[in-house]
């Protein structure tokens, strides 16, 4: 019986990754995505892509995506080391798999191995083996109507297919659990600082949860009550100091992509199409609904983890004399209280760094995590001075009702998924044609609806047009309302009906079902099974324009300005706003927005819809003279050949294309300077004649030296550890 | 004991005697209703299809009268069960409230017998020991006679167990203390605020594990209370319920003669506690701090001396704060204090009779003589004016607007001199640091709204409101009071806003401006989410006067901008109207509303 006491751990560790195993094996199957793993195959494909066509190396870690909202450098601000190590395994490993196929299998198996990185963590922590080994029972098998936590909900096929989250997750506890260590006991710095850095490349929103949680260690080491408040302060100051260590070794290892993201903040988007609750979370009276009804932890089904959280809450509470205890205690309840959020802690929230860019609903993976290991502390108090039987019979009282829930949920994952196959295999012939008619044709944009109309249900087997098309490499306009590029909310405005919109944008092509009315202007190129391909003439990537207007304003109030510039006659005029985000613009006629709806002029304020800007009225005129002569694309290098008519004196070469520092602008092969210009696109003045024109998205070469301050920074922590732990005492 | 037991039945004489009472017509009927809901449909559909807004285990005392009455009589026959005069319902409503009060008195002879030093007074031949006499002070109080025996309320119940938790705890059973003290806050919720007086009590004397297991407790008996509504996956009525109803009269005092009562000058009943009263800061918030801020010097009087004496007085305190200081309060709220002041009477009179007869204990002699009387007087006061031919004879002639103002003085000036002698026992050091953080919260506070030259109209409550459709909503469209995975930013024909309020037709907004702002700016129009056929007209009035108009709006319209001046504004009123062709689809919403000092 003994060692059935001692082997218990292991085996309620093995049954939660076997009990995965093979619940989750129907996601090995998955021919087409329906949730953000599309994105995130999207991201791969390109990575694979720039594997393949890039000479520098630094393109791996930075590089353009043109696949949605006129094209974003989406690996330059979002999670790219993932994508890159895919990748990397698939290209030097040659695996026999396809890259979609490695794709998931990698996603089921760290999707399956969870539990492991539980208990991992939870050892780390000290906690005893049995706890552990009920944190990893538990550790799958929390259940949400979708709140964006630690469940299934977020992460299979019939949920939201948040990939890099689940990653992300898998690092959380092992680095929660190393930094515990590194600030107790001041060694370990270096599994630390690795496992933090993988939690924070995986996913940022996650690391940020495990740098806020582990701001919370040092408390944990006070002895309440106080009695000698100079030995706290001083230990404190240490513990303190440990930790800042830790967190500048990651600082250090990520700064090649933290710092230039800092820096080049104001190219990156907050969404209001989003909704208010991603920002903001739901409250406090929504999370204790929530919480009471048991929705955090076991939704559709008896709220018995609830219950252990509870439990586990005031057994963790009552042992707090223990620094392990203690910090549990602390932790759950600081991440319930945050994930009230906004609506509740108000201006409070932006006392955290970077909270006014945050989605704060993600503050559930805090919650979920403190729940899981209170969990643990909390059956293993019901299973104490049991017998062996007695406990296994507990243990399995308690998660028998817990499985079944997980295992009802993913029950129809396996059917939809097969059929999903099925549709896809049927749709997929005629699909396919599109997709080499399009890339037969000269480049542009693909519109195919858009999550808002008729393209919602557009689909490809499971997969709107819009995604299914986007995913395989070719730009699409439409996906992607959210936080990334700058023209993502406004694209959202984008009218099928106006022609100057498709040059806008340059949508070149209309994907459409066979009973869509396409626009008059847009001409047939073909029809394959259910799908319509279309065409419509555009100036191709470049285009001419005029400033007489510079806008300068702060990121977040610029959509309802550029909105009304879309449905004006400027746009059709080819009249560009100057659109100045960071320092001055050299032209005279200027506005300043103060809010989403006010400006400034020379001190007096008007409101754009009793002082419009752009005036309805104004005469149609297409003011720019010249033409684009040729235009060839070449993986991150446009080029075109512009002819500029004499008498157009202060004409612009406007890139259709997201702006952003990192592209290189070159009129006649000599560096030009360029302009952000409405809606949030590249351009630069050009004098009068035949001119080449380039514009080339380059990674900074300052990421190279801070690369290599991060290698330096890793070797000497692992080289001086055991000095630093003799430094850092008490 | 026997002397108890004739005290006793000479109580529940004088209670059975007004049993026939109709007593608070509105309040029988709300017990009658519910009760006879709560025994033929169940606990948690009564609170979801009635306008139920007691505490949550209440519905267990209304289940057990519905089917008590049963036994009596049928409910089914509704012309006699829902006559005033039905005396078997009165009978089983008001006799486990006199059985609460009965079992109250006895409950404080008990404790107080316990303790040494048992002093006796001599009242003609009859020899009280001061046990008695407490009991006799809280069975013999009018306030505490006319509030449960005629009005019919249950303060009493709940009374009954801060008591028995009280006896628990200084019994040292802590957890049966704070499991029965939650019981009596899930019955009555005003009974919460000695909780955190109990468990520091068992934090200093208990320790931690048994402050964390009193803390396990109070989940425990929440938990079975709520039961019925963890079945039913309803436990959001619940935290309604606990939530909501402290706000379901948002005015300044509900016939309390207490201080908001001195502010209104007697018209407490009928003006809204959301008036600006310090800059900015609404009568409600002003009231809820300064409960605050006296709930936290009682716990650190208790944290300095953690002995049964000191518990009473920080306990009859709170009583007294939460009487006086915040805004909403009902007359009747003063009752636990007649408790703690029963309990106190035999150290009064020992300090009296060993000749330390300090101002203190003539000024506890005062409050224990003068509050009964005054307390009972704003009692029967509260009664006449919603039932003038329900009152006690002579005493209705009373109800003078002056008088009641005079008793709420006097109830302002116990209370300070109260605050004044307990404050005094508080360390310097820890009052004044305490004392001195508070100032500095409410000077920042005030501050900032003070320095503000503009003001987002969405960081002050209205002091009335109504909409025809859903719920006025801050910063989020009106469609988002649906629920959280139905929340979405203000926008007009998709134009966004980030703050605003979300409102729909036909609206009326009042917002106490108190002549503060000179300039109001705001755009106006139909949110995106309003339907198609959306027609509405904004109005914008100050002090009665049409200050703007918008014309007939409709959802693909621009919004429309407005500036208009408010200096020496009293009232602003915000009007959406549905322009005469119906509110379908007509969610309309007033976008960044400002205004400029």
């Amino acid at each position: 019986m003994k060692k059935v006491n001692q082997l218990l751990p292991y085996f309620l560790l093995a049954g939660a990754i076997v009990f995965n195993l093979w619940v989750l094996s129907p996601e090995l199957t998955i021919k087409s995505d329906p949730n953000d793993n599309i994105f995130q195959f999207g991201l791969v494909d390109r990575m694979n892509q720039v594997w393949q066509s890039t000479n520098n190396p630094l393109s791996l870690i930075d590089h353009w995506v043109p696949n949605w909202a006129l094209g974003y450098p989406l690996p330059f601000y979002y999670s790219h080391l993932p994508h890159l190590a895919l990748v990397a395994i698939y290209r030097l490993l040659s695996p026999p798999l396809t890259i979609f196929q490695l794709f998931h299998l990698l996603q089921y198996l760290i999707l399956a191995l969870t539990p492991l990185s539980l208990y991992l963590g939870a050892r780390k922590f000290g906690l005893p083996k049995l706890t552990a080994g009920l944190v990893a029972l538990f550790s799958s098998h929390l259940a949400t109507d979708g709140l964006y936590g630690i469940d299934p909900a977020s992460y299979t096929w019939r949920g939201y297919g948040l990939s890099l989250q689940a990653l992300s997750v898998f690092f959380l506890p092992l680095a929660l659990g190393c930094l515990w260590q590194a600030v107790k006991e001041g060694k370990k710095y270096l599994g630390a600082i690795l496992f933090l850095s993988a939690c924070l490349a995986s996913h940022l929103a996650t690391g940020y949860i495990c740098l806020l949680s582990c701001a919370l260690i040092p408390l944990a080491f006070i002895k309440i009550p106080v009695r000698r408040w100079h030995v706290i302060v001083r230990k404190l100051f240490a513990h303190y100091c440990r930790l800042l260590l830790t967190l500048t070794g990651v600082f250090l290892l990520l700064a090649y992509w933290l710092v230039p993201l800092i820096f080049n903040n104001q190219y990156h988007a907050v969404s209001l199409w989003d909704p208010p609750s991603k920002w903001f979370s739901y409250g406090f009276k929504e999370v204790v609904n929530l919480f009471l009804n048991g929705d955090l932890l076991d939704y559709q089904r008896w709220p018995l983890l609830t219950a252990l959280t509870l439990i586990g809450f005031f057994v963790a509470s009552s042992r707090a004399q223990k620094p392990k205890y203690r910090f549990f205690a602390l932790l759950f309840p600081v991440w319930f209280v945050l994930f009230f959020g906004k609506p509740t802690l108000g201006g409070l929230i932006k006392l955290l760094p970077l909270a006014s860019e945050y989605h704060l609903h993600r503050f559930i993976i805090g919650v979920h995590l403190s729940a899981l290991f209170l969990m643990g502390i909390g059956a293993n108090r019901l299973v104490k001075r049991r017998s062996s039987i007695g406990t296994i019979i507990l243990i399995i009282l308690l998660a028998l009702p817990v499985y079944q829930g997980t295992n009802k949920y993913l029950g129809p994952n396996k059917q939809w998924i097969r059929e999903s196959n099925a549709r896809f295999d049927r749709d997929w012939v005629d699909f396919e044609k599109i997709i080499q008619e399009i890339t037969r044709q000269p480049p542009g944009r693909i519109y195919a609806g858009r999550p808002g109309n008729w393209g919602k249900d557009f689909k490809v087997g499971p997969t709107p047009v819009y995604m299914a098309l986007s995913v395989r490499g070719l730009a699409t306009s439409g996906f992607l309302p959210e936080t990334w590029s700058l023209n993502s909310d406004p694209e959202q405005f984008f009218n099928e009906q106006w022609p100057q919109h498709y040059n806008l944008f340059n949508i070149r092509y209309l994907v459409t079902p066979l009973d869509h009315q396409i626009p008059d202007f847009a001409q047939e190129i073909g029809s394959f099974g259910n799908y319509r391909l279309s065409q419509v003439e555009t100036s191709g990537y470049f285009d001419l324009g005029y400033s007489n207007l510079a806008v300068l304003a702060q990121k977040e109030n610029i959509l309802n300005i550029i909105h009304l510039w879309m449905i004006s006659n400027s746009v059709k005029q080819k009249q560009f706003p100057t659109l100045v985000l960071k320092g001055s613009s050299g032209l005279t006629n200027q506005i300043k927005m103060i809010d989403e709806v006010n400006y400034e002029v020379l001190g007096q304020k008007y409101n754009l819809f009793a002082n419009p800007v752009f005036t309805q009225a104004q005469a149609f005129k297409i003011n720019p003279k010249g033409k684009v002569l040729q235009e060839k694309v070449e993986f991150q290098k446009y080029e075109a050949m512009i002819e500029i008519d004499k008498d157009c004196q202060s004409c612009l070469v406007v890139f259709k294309m997201t702006y952003h520092p990192n592209w290189q602008t070159k009129i006649d092969h000599q560096p030009a300077e360029k302009l952000m210009v409405f809606p949030s696109l590249m351009a630069a003045r050009i004098p009068p004649g035949m001119h080449h024109v380039s514009f080339e998205y380059q990674p900074s070469s300052i990421k190279l030296l801070l690369l290599a301050s991060g290698a330096l920074a890793l070797i000497a922590f692992s080289l001086f550890q055991k000095q630093l732990r003799r430094q850092i005492r008490f | 004991m026997k002397k108890l037991m004739i005290l006793i039945s000479l109580g529940f004489l004088i209670r059975l005697f007004f049993i026939p009472q109709p007593g608070f017509v509105a309040d029988v009927a709300f017990w009658k209703s519910w009760s006879l809901a709560v025994a033929e449909k169940g606990i948690v559909w009564t609170t979801l299809e009635t306008n139920y807004n007691y505490a949550p285990a209440f519905l267990y005392f209304l289940k057990a009268i519905g089917l008590a009455y049963r036994l009596l009589g049928d409910p089914t026959d509704f012309r006699q069960y829902w006559q005033e005069t039905n005396l078997s319902f009165l009978a089983v409503i008001k006799l486990p409230i006199i059985l609460a009060d009965l079992l109250t008195a006895f409950g404080v002879w008990w404790l107080l017998k316990r303790e040494e030093n048992l002093q006796t007074l001599k009242i003609g031949s009859w020899k009280l020991k001061t046990p008695l006499l407490a009991a006799a002070y809280y069975l013999f109080n009018p306030f505490i006679i006319f509030n449960g025996a005629y009005w019919g309320q249950v303060g009493s119940i709940g009374t009954s167990l801060v008591l028995l938790a009280l006896i628990l705890l200084l019994k040292d059973q802590p957890l049966r203390a704070i499991g029965i003290a939650t019981l009596a806050f899930l019955l009555k919720l005003q009974m919460i605020f000695y909780l955190p007086l109990f468990l520091l009590w068992i934090l200093k004397k208990n320790g931690w594990k048994k402050f964390v297991s009193s803390l396990a407790a109070m989940a425990v008996v929440f938990f079975l209370v709520s039961l019925p509504f963890i079945f039913t996956h309803h436990m959001e009525k619940v935290v309604g319920l606990v939530l909501h109803s402290a706000d379901y009269f948002p005015l300044l005092s509900l016939n309390a003669y207490n201080f908001w009562w001195l502010v209104a000058k007697g018209a407490g009943f009928t003006t809204s506690d959301r008036i600006l009263v310090l800059g900015l800061t609404s009568a409600k918030f002003i009231g809820l701090f300064s409960f605050l801020v006296f709930s936290f010097l009682s716990l650190l009087l208790l944290w300095q001396k953690t002995n049964k004496s000191t518990l009473t007085k920080a306990c009859l305190w709170l009583s007294f704060a939460f009487f006086m200081l915040p805004t909403q309060m009902h007359e009747r709220y003063i009752y636990p204090a007649f408790l703690f002041l029963a309990l106190l009477l035999p150290e009064i009179i020992q300090a009296y009779r060993r000749k330390k007869r300090s101002a203190t204990i003539y000024f506890y002699i005062v409050i224990l003589l003068i509050l009964p009387c005054t307390a009972f007087y704003n009692l029967h006061n509260a009664l006449i004016v919603n039932y003038p031919n329900l009152g006690l004879p002579y005493l209705d002639r009373l109800n003078l607007n002056s008088l009641t103002l005079v008793v709420a003085g006097i109830h302002l000036a116990l209370f300070f001199g109260l605050s004044i002698i307990l404050i005094n026992q508080i360390q310097p050091r820890l009052k004044y640091v305490f004392l001195a953080l508070m100032v500095v919260l409410l000077g920042l506070k005030q501050a900032s709204s003070v320095s503000a030259k503009r003001v987002s109209l969405t960081k002050i409550t209205p002091r009335f409101q109504h909409q025809d459709y859903g719920i006025l909503m801050k910063n989020l469209t009106v469609h988002s009071g649906w629920g959280i995975k139905y929340w979405s930013f203000l926008s007009s024909n998709y134009y966004f806003y980030r703050h605003g309020l979300g409102s729909h037709a036909n609206s009326r907004l009042i917002y106490p401006l108190n002549r503060q702002f000179k300039r109001f700016t705001t755009d106006v129009g139909v949110d995106t989410q309003g339907g198609t056929e959306a027609s509405v007209e904004f109005k914008i009035l100050g002090d009665d006067q049409l200050l703007y108009d918008s014309g007939k709006m409709g959802k693909f319209d621009f919004p429309q901008h407005v500036d208009i001046p408010v200096a020496g504004v009293k009232n602003l009123e915000l009007i959406i109207t549905d322009a005469n062709d119906g509110i379908a689809g007509d969610h309309a919403d007033w976008l960044n509303p400002i205004l400029y000092k």
